[in-house]
């Protein structure tokens, strides 16, 4: 690079000098700067070409109960494995289906199994999983391409297994208000998963109605009444809507004991921020569900509710005292709306004000 | 003249150095003086500090009303003053903003007032996540 003489000239002694090299590092490093993004940029046109520039490792492979988070829509998270078909249309509401009343909808919603009887119960493990996935949040998707890719899905969110009679009906519940963007992400990547993990599943989205402060907790109780009115689930799985499992192995169905499925996620490092957490993603029995009353009802606003529910679980625990006077027993709750989607039952609810 | 290019580069890390978040064992360095106070151990500060600000001194938090600033959350209803509640008993004798920066001296005499007059009832996240399974709250280096 050549630079002309400086108007002002003189010896380096003089001031201008060593400004005009301050310049002159200023320059090359916003030069450097526009290089890097500029590389960034075109790289972000096809992401498979970004490793082989700057030569990245291979892609981290999750573990086996690992789970991506949805930050804003530029974040990425890669592993290796198989990556779904990317939806490239902008997009769009979803379609609700609207039929001459609930009970009609209900009947189309259920999957009636008249095969049943001549089918064998769905093996152990899925022979169809696929292991660590790549889980991307910087494409557009588009509810009613996500439908027409996941053809099995049933209005309303429902899906059972064609081929075997699968033990585990999971109502999988969501608590939500105002994260359509989210709930897009979460419904295109989490379909074809619970479909390929051979589950007998529905998908709720409880909606928060109002502006009062935000209550998970009530709304996973409401969830759990809910998805009973429609079948009999055995199976509870209480997801936010803002966490993806990086592992098909990550099985979205309930064992013996409560267990929490999100242990390591990759906003905490793959870590537990403590070991007594309990929010994210947790699977609980019906059985197990009531037996500690469901969740409370009176933790509104930010955090709390799920530690009390760790406590629940917890038979020294001080809560254990408040188990039976706040939970399902005390719920109350008015179901403003109920609307079945392609992909899933959204029902919005007010629960209330803090007290 | 020629030490512009350091002075440069120095003035533009400056405002960065104002926020801090403490990591476990540096926090735990900070409060050693406070280990035991109001028969509350090192380690269950730790805890707490955790689950109310997550060691960010920047944490401000509405509270229906009131406000609560810095790591050990300390509201403005009695404890201190600022323009939301300038009528505010103020115990604590300080403009609630001081409590934002990274010294903590301020906060930590605020705080063993706190526990002297209301003790560790005060900040609700300590009894069910920290009265137990406090292992995992200590420093290992220190």
């Amino acid at each position: 690079m050549r630079f002309r003489e400086p108007f002002l000239g003189g010896s380096a002694a003089m001031p201008g000098a060593s400004l005009q090299r301050a310049c002159r590092l200023l320059v090359a490093v916003c030069a450097l700067h526009l290089g890097v993004t500029l590389v960034y940029y075109l790289s972000g046109r096809d992401l498979s070409l970004l490793p082989r520039l700057i030569g990245v490792p291979s892609p981290l492979q999750g573990g086996s109960n690992s789970a991506a988070t949805l930050g804003k829509p530029s974040g990425e998270l890669r592993a290796g494995g198989a990556s779904p078909p990317l939806p490239l249309d902008a997009s769009s509401e979803p379609h609700p289906s609207r039929g001459p009343g609930p009970a009609s909808n209900l009947t189309t919603a259920l999957v009636a199994p008249t095969t049943a009887v001549l089918l064998s119960a769905c093996p152990e493990e899925s022979p169809l999983l696929v292991g660590p996935m790549m889980i991307e949040f910087n494409m557009a998707v588009d509810l009613e391409r996500v439908a027409k890719q996941n053809p099995e899905v049933k209005v309303g969110g429902r899906y059972a297994p064609k081929n075997c009679v699968s033990p585990h009906k999971v109502a999988i519940i969501i608590p939500f208000r105002n994260r359509q963007e989210h709930l897009k992400y979460w419904l295109y990547y989490l379909h074809p998963i619970l479909q390929r993990q051979q589950l007998d599943y529905g998908v709720y989205v409880i909606n928060q109605d109002g502006d009062s402060m935000f209550n998970r907790a009530k709304l996973l109780n409401v969830g759990f009444q809910e998805a009973l009115k429609d079948y009999d689930y055995n199976c509870f799985v209480f997801s936010d809507v803002d966490l993806i499992p990086m592992d098909d192995h990550n099985t979205y169905r309930c064992f013996s004991q409560p267990r929490h499925i999100s242990v390591a996620m990759d906003k905490f490092g793959f870590s537990l921020p403590y070991v007594q957490y309990f929010g994210g993603v947790s699977a609980l029995s019906k059985q197990q569900f009531l037996t500690i009353n469901g969740f409370p009802n009176n933790y509104w606003g930010w955090g709390g509710e799920d530690d009390d529910i760790f406590n629940r679980f917890d038979r020294i625990a001080h809560t254990k005292e408040t188990m039976r006077l706040d939970g399902l027993n005390t719920l109350t709750y008015k179901v403003l709306d109920t609307q079945r989607y392609p992909l899933y039952t959204k029902i919005t609810v007010d629960i209330g004000k803090p007290s | 003249m020629m030490s512009f290019v350091p002075l440069l580069l120095v003035s533009i890390l400056f405002p960065a150095i104002q926020a801090k978040q403490f990591t476990k064992c540096e926090l735990s360095q900070v409060l050693k003086d406070m280990a035991g106070y109001g028969g509350i151990t090192l380690p269950e500060f730790i805890c707490t500090i955790f689950h109310i600000s997550g060691y960010d001194t920047q944490t401000i938090v509405d509270n229906n009303g009131s406000t609560e600033y810095g790591l050990f959350q300390i509201s403005n209803k009695y404890w201190c003053r600022d323009h939301q509640i300038p009528q505010s008993k103020n115990t604590c004798d300080i403009s609630c903003d001081k409590f934002l920066d990274d010294d903590l001296t301020d906060d930590m005499i605020c705080a063993k007032k706190i526990l002297d007059s209301e003790g560790i009832g005060y900040w609700p996240a300590h009894k069910p996540l920290c009265s137990e399974k406090l292992e995992q709250w200590l420093c290992e280096k220190l």
